[in-house]
């Protein structure tokens, strides 16, 4: 009861926030001042005390939730690579006392990762033992990986060849031991690393990578030599633009942060991998560039990832539910976009970019509620163009949202509100419909919503079918069998369109949530129901932060206005300004004169 | 619209006032004008419906 109790009081009565519940992002100044642990080069790394992450250093509610988990973590991962040998450990009686550290027995090794992969059962995982030769003795060695993953040439040509074929030529003896003859004189590849753990050597392993094992060693080669099938850069599929670069992101991880860097040629673009997942490690490279972006807000994105506690993360979908600050707030709360160009754009403005390897879509945060109705194309086209596309964007966002909520509180309670002969047509074409008008609304989009589902799931080459079935049932015959009335048909159509013209994804799929429910608003309360709908997603979404920024700055809270790109946006020449809410080091993007060969401007002047 | 729905809007917008009249309380020590405001809304709130409900003929 007294629980319950508590929810009517906080329904009723406004409590005062405790101080700094939620992360929010302070400049880079005061930033410093509460997080002195953290190096320059990576702002916010992982340290024990999580308040230096913190600019304020306080504690919060939030904060102890987000506090507890980092500690965890470390505790809890380092059992996984170790807890699991000491069980293989009990299996087999020859891995001595460490059994997380490789041994200097290769048959120890061998037995332990014979165990460890499940040889012969798994069938992927390949295994080749041979000889070394080195001092004129055969040192047994074998390596491991996987099919399919790996590229076969360079094992055979850079790894299994010289390591067969070449250690037999005479090279100068004890010039290096067995470990500096095999990584100076044998190995040719590029990336090599040593490994001293097996856990280490399997995530490499399961990772593409090729393992190498040699008697009286006590540590492991591991070489780089992922070769697995992938898709090329194409196209991106879903934010098609007509002006600008037309090359999307795929699905490795390495091409897509290339794609990055070869826009933004700066050595102080921070490539940061961190892995996700206590089973998947999912490689993730989170991006900023370091001398604009905010401290406190890269400390802030890498706690969220370093934090999370997940068997497995396999894509960007997934990931930006996992760190998104609210989980109930329909709209998204960061981009997620496939195009390179965009995701540079942002960078430059100092937001941060979150890649997750094996998935094309790359999440930007913080966001804000306008520039989920930006379009990559926006800043290629003259800025009148963009504008113009803009206010196009904004009446398809009006219509989609509330045009079937105002028909319904039209029809039901505000008849005055449209002309007569209107509203004659409209009753006269309602007249045989058995329906009342929200049945009749509620089937409309129904249908609708379900050949939009259907159209997503069936095969390409019964696409067209569909097309001709949702227009004819939908349109014609449901017309002609008097079940709906024919402007409805328009409305439901007018507000599907306009949906189809939201430039963000998942702001589509939230605009239809919220339509269905301001046609029950007002069809309960006329006009009255939606101006109070508009009114609590204002209030909600003024209370909603994105990574420690309002959702709808800069207007609320109100701040510098000096970035001329939110509702509208200024030409190229004006956009000077970094956005005021990201707290950027360097407040500017361009010279106030940026275009120098204006006369009175910059160089020219005179 | 009948009277049963027109009093739950009505309890509605009242736990709604009720809450938004607690921050303007709350707000009263830093920012006078702005909890003033918040009151004035407040009363509009429950007072334009509550008009248009019952007393508008």
């Amino acid at each position: 009861m007294s629980y319950i109790g508590s929810i009517f009081r906080r329904l009723l009565f406004f409590e005062e926030p405790k101080k700094q519940e939620q992360f929010t992002l302070k400049s880079p100044g005061q930033a410093q001042q509460g997080s002195e642990n953290q190096s320059n080069n990576q702002p916010g790394k992982q340290s024990n005390n999580q308040s230096g992450n913190r600019p304020d250093g306080s504690l919060g509610l939030t904060n102890a939730k987000a506090v507890t988990k980092p500690n965890k973590m470390p505790a809890e991962a380092k059992p996984i690579s170790i807890s699991k040998p000491q069980k293989e450990q009990k299996q087999s009686p020859k891995v001595s006392k460490q059994p997380d550290e490789i041994s200097d027995d290769i048959n120890v090794n061998l037995e332990y990762m014979k165990n460890r992969f499940s040889i012969p059962l798994n069938c992927d995982i390949i295994l080749r033992e041979f000889s070394i030769n080195y001092k004129n003795k055969l040192i047994p060695a074998f390596i491991m990986f996987f099919d399919g993953m790996t590229d076969r040439a360079i094992i055979n040509g850079f790894i299994l060849k010289p390591l067969m074929v070449n250690s037999i030529m005479d090279v100068k003896e004890s010039e290096y031991n067995l470990q500096d003859f095999i990584l100076k004189q044998l190995l040719p590849h590029n990336q090599i690393t040593l490994e001293s753990t097996y856990s280490k050597a399997i995530d490499k392993i399961n990772f593409g990578s090729c393992a190498l094992f040699a008697d009286g060693l006590c540590v492991s080669f591991t070489a780089d030599v992922k070769g697995w099938e992938h898709r090329g850069v194409e196209k991106p599929n879903n934010e098609i633009v007509i002006r600008g670069p037309q090359e999307g992101f795929n699905e490795l991880l390495r091409t897509n942060t290339a794609q990055i860097r070869k826009r933004v040629k700066d050595e102080n673009l921070i490539v940061d991998d961190i892995a996700v997942g206590k089973v998947s490690k999912t490689p993730c490279s989170m991006l900023y560039i370091k001398n604009v972006a905010n401290e406190s807000l890269v400390g802030e994105v890498r706690r969220r990832l370093e934090s999370l506690n997940v068997d497995y993360m396999l894509d960007s979908g997934i990931l930006e539910q996992l760190i998104e600050d609210s989980t109930i707030y329909p709209s998204p709360q960061m981009i997620s976009t496939e195009r390179p160009d965009y995701v540079s754009e942002m960078l430059v403005l100092g937001k941060v970019v979150i890649i997750v390897s094996g998935s094309p879509n790359v999440l930007v945060v913080p966001v804000t509620a306008y520039e989920l109705m930006h379009s990559a194309e926006d800043i290629y086209v003259r800025y009148p163009y963009a504008n113009l596309l803009r206010a196009v964007r904004y009446f398809a966002l009006f219509l989609a949202l509330l045009l079937p909520g105002i028909y319904i509180a039209i029809v039901n309670y505000h008849h005055e509100m449209i002309p007569t002969d209107l509203l004659i047509a409209i009753e006269a074409a309602r007249e045989k419909v058995p329906f009342p008008s929200i049945i009749e609304l509620l089937l409309m989009e129904i249908s609708f919503e379900l050949i939009r589902e259907a159209g997503v799931r069936v095969p390409g080459p019964i696409g067209p079918t569909l097309g001709i079935i949702g227009a004819l049932i939908l349109g014609q015959a449901s017309v002609a069998a008097n079940i709906v009335s024919p402007i409805l048909i328009i409305i439901v159509a007018v507000a599907g369109i306009g949906s189809f013209a939201l430039p963000n994804y998942s702001l589509a799929y939230s605009i239809r949530i919220l339509r269905f429910g301001f046609i029950i608003l007002g069809s309960i309360a006329g006009f009255l129901g939606i101006t109070l709908g508009l009114f609590m997603i204002g209030v909600w979404s003024t209370s909603v932060k994105s990574f420690g920024v309002p959702f709808v700055a800069p207007y609320g809270p109100r701040t510098s206005t000096k970035s001329k790109n939110t509702f509208f946006r200024a030409p190229e020449w004006k956009l000077e300004f970094r956005p005021d809410y990201l707290d950027t080091k360097k407040k500017t993007r361009q010279d106030k004169y940026s275009m120098g060969w204006k006369p009175g401007n910059g160089n020219n002047r005179g | 619209m009948s009277l049963a729905l027109a009093l739950i809007v009505l309890f509605a917008l009242t736990v709604i006032t009720i809450h938004t009249i607690s921050y303007a309380v709350w707000n009263w020590r830093n920012n006078k004008s702005g909890a003033l405001q918040v009151f004035l809304i407040c009363l509009v709130t429950i007072a334009l419906p509550t008009y248009v409900y019952f007393f508008r003929t």
